[in-house]
């Protein structure tokens, strides 16, 4: 009976653990899944501005033309135009020259009060492995009052 | 030694052998042979074409079948499609069959398919490509992902981003029917 309880103790202290040890193996092991290589962290509200960024892996950048941030609460809720930072000029083969983000993307907006729930959209790639789908991450504004 | 402190002693050290017993069996589970390698039959797969006809990859069985899962958005798959019609042209006739999965809006395919000059099926979806990539042992949700599958409808290989050409022929020519399909 201890060695069952024991063992439930085991299992059920490191499950995500588990999972994340028993992933395939593929033949590229150094490609990230999506939420390693670009981590949006917590978005905050202080100060009158909005804090977002994003954290991006080494050699993975993020498409400046495909980030799009709404509000989902409260419906009506004027927030304006986000500004991006110009981030850097990236010559594609196929898409030509567009703007990307690398290492980190930090935003801050201006913003006289907190939203409650925001929708994110953004993607990229890993250069010259692969690219990820469009992502969208709808989150909770952090109010630091 | 008091009976509480015996019954915690028995607890820990029984966590400890748990523990160790937990490692090995992952241990075990992380060697090649565990269920994350190709080698499993490929489930059953159905697709809409470009003019909304459900496919299925069965509809291929008896040739080697490359799925090329791609996206007009991903630069490294457009890159990677003109070495994927090469081999189509050089071991067609051989029983390859490539097959390009796009997770894609369909008017976006429609216009890029031809602008590339895809020759072989294209089939094309949003949710339901993503469930394809899982159901043949994708995990990471990345493009390209091409997964290769035998004659016998059984995985040989499955890789995310570009082939090389000479690790792709490889792949093929060890793969091929033996009675070109």
């Amino acid at each position: 009976m201890l060695m069952l309880a024991a063992s439930l103790m085991l299992t059920a202290a490191c499950p995500a653990d588990a999972g994340s040890l028993l992933k395939p193996r593929d033949s590229a092991p150094a490609i990230l899944p999506v939420n390693d290589a670009f981590q949006l962290q917590p978005v905050l509200w202080r100060d009158s501005k909005l804090d977002i960024s994003l954290d991006i892996a080494p050699g993975c950048y993020l498409y400046r033309d495909k980030i799009q941030v709404e509000v989902l609460e409260p419906t009506g809720f004027k927030l304006g135009r986000v500004a991006l930072p110009p981030g850097e000029l990236h010559q594609d083969e196929h898409f030509g020259v567009v703007r990307v983000f690398r290492q980190q993307l930090a935003v801050q907006h201006r913003v006289d009060h907190p939203p409650q729930r925001l929708r994110i959209r953004y993607q990229g790639c890993a250069e010259g492995l692969v690219c990820y789908p469009p992502q969208v991450r709808e989150v909770t504004v952090e109010s630091l009052r | 030694m008091s009976s509480s402190k015996k019954q915690i002693l028995a607890v820990a050290a029984l966590c400890f052998a748990a523990a160790g017993v937990g490692f090995g069996a992952y241990r075990y589970l992380a060697q090649p042979h565990s269920i994350d390698e190709p080698g499993g039959m490929a489930p059953e797969i159905t697709l809409n074409d470009l003019t909304g006809t459900p496919r299925q990859l069965s509809d291929w069985r008896g040739k080697l079948i490359l799925v090329n899962f791609w996206a007009t958005w991903c630069a490294p798959c457009l890159h990677e499609i003109p070495m994927l019609m090469d081999m189509q042209q050089q071991y067609g006739g051989r029983g390859l069959q490539v097959v390009g999965a796009a997770m894609d809006e369909v008017e976006a395919v429609r216009i890029g398919a031809p602008r590339l000059g895809i020759q072989y099926p294209v089939l094309v979806g949003d949710s339901e490509i993503i469930n394809a990539m899982q159901a043949l042992g994708d995990q990471l949700g990345a493009l390209p992902y091409s997964v290769l599958i035998n004659a016998n409808g059984m995985i040989v290989s499955r890789k995310h981003g570009e082939f090389e050409r000479d690790e792709l022929i490889q792949l093929i020519e060890q793969n091929l029917p033996t009675t070109g399909g």
